[in-house]
């Protein structure tokens, strides 16, 4: 009833949002990318921990990886990182003023996806959701509200109603708790084995070595 | 599958599940100076403990594969990453030793019943699980 009511109402959800969902997830891939600069020859470069030929092999065949770029457009593996280097936070800016917004987001979502691809071994749970903000970001209208691009095109029409797509947004996150949790739960009897004492993944790890 | 991917949806949820991870430290030996990789940020030591967890998936899961001709390409590949690794430690704590090793460690615990014997409460060791030794040929 109360999800009915909620999905029913004509009452407009606050644009605000949309524009913190734009600010923030621009702000937070920004600072998180900034936080490797220090070591990003170590984790993408020529002489990285894993070289990209290694990694080459791990990596998803549906997404583009610096490599593959290089040899597509017949540029030097370190003049092409440079560039990326450099792209994906300009692009992640724009997308933070709301300057070409969608079209920042779709770049700075393809370049996400070629870091992440390319170093398939350093990458975690951030990356995934990363990519699924700067995905929604690219999908929702994000530069129609307190934006650089409602000042430049004031001509333009504006959308009045977001609330079609915070819905979208919330289904997912639902999705996202419902499945983390139910993954817990089916491992039930493997919790129950390790709460009698008998195995932990580093036990088990070492009885299949001995 | 290339949807999943694009729009990150298909990474899965299972973050953490089900259980946390026995994680494993890559260390290297050089001239018996034990030594770990060097990071200049957090975030990149965080990367780089990703990889340990891939790491112990593969050991976890070693032999599980259908064909032997898989699980010898997987165990090929990850020595070759291992090797790798080493070749970039070697370089980064300028060691001079001819032999150098880098082992995957996994830290193991007193177990329950040793526990209540009070026997090696508060111990843990590292136990090395995968080694791969790089030696230096002089060609002359």
């Amino acid at each position: 009833m109360q999800l009915s009511k909620y999905f029913q109402s004509k009452e407009e959800v606050h644009h605000l949002w949309i524009v913190f969902f734009r600010c923030g997830v621009s702000l937070f891939a920004l600072l998180h990318f900034g936080s490797i600069q220090a070591d990003f020859e170590n984790l993408f470069g020529l002489n990285a921990f894993v070289k990209p030929d290694i990694s080459l092999v791990v990596s998803s065949e549906y997404l583009p990886t610096i490599t593959g770029i290089s040899h597509f457009l017949d540029i030097k593996y370190a003049n092409l990182l440079m560039i990326i280097r450099y792209l994906y936070p300009i692009s992640l800016l724009f997308v933070f003023i709301g300057l070409f917004s969608r079209l920042g987001a779709i770049c700075a979502l393809f370049l996400q996806l070629t870091l992440t691809n390319s170093i398939d071994f350093f990458c975690y749970g951030v990356d995934a959701f990363t990519t699924i903000c700067l995905f929604y970001a690219c999908i929702f209208p994000i530069g129609q509200f307190k934006s650089v691009d409602v000042l430049l095109f004031r001509d333009r029409k504006f959308l009045i109603s977001t609330n079609q797509y915070l819905w979208v947004f919330q289904f997912h996150l639902c999705i996202i708790y419902f499945f983390r949790a139910l993954r817990n739960c089916s491992d039930i009897i493997g919790a129950m084995v390790s709460l009698f004492g008998k195995l932990s993944i580093a036990t088990m790890l070492l009885h299949r070595l001995m | 599958m290339a949807y999943g991917r694009i729009s990150g949806t298909g990474s899965g949820y299972g973050f953490f599940a089900p259980n946390v991870k026995a994680n494993g430290l890559i260390l290297g030996d050089c001239d018996g100076t034990i030594i770990s990789p060097e990071f200049r940020s957090y975030e990149s030591s965080v990367r780089f403990n990703s990889l340990s967890s891939r790491v112990t998936d593969y050991l976890v899961d070693m032999g599980d594969s259908i064909s032997i001709e898989k699980q010898q390409m997987e165990a090929q590949y990850y020595d070759l990453l291992f090797k790798n690794i080493a070749v970039k430690m070697y370089g980064q704590h300028h060691c001079r030793s001819d032999t150098f090793y880098v082992s995957y460690n996994i830290l193991t615990f007193p177990t329950l019943a040793q526990f209540r014997q009070r026997k090696g409460v508060g111990e843990h060791k590292l136990r090395p699980v995968k080694e791969v030794k790089l030696t230096k040929l002089d060609y002359k």
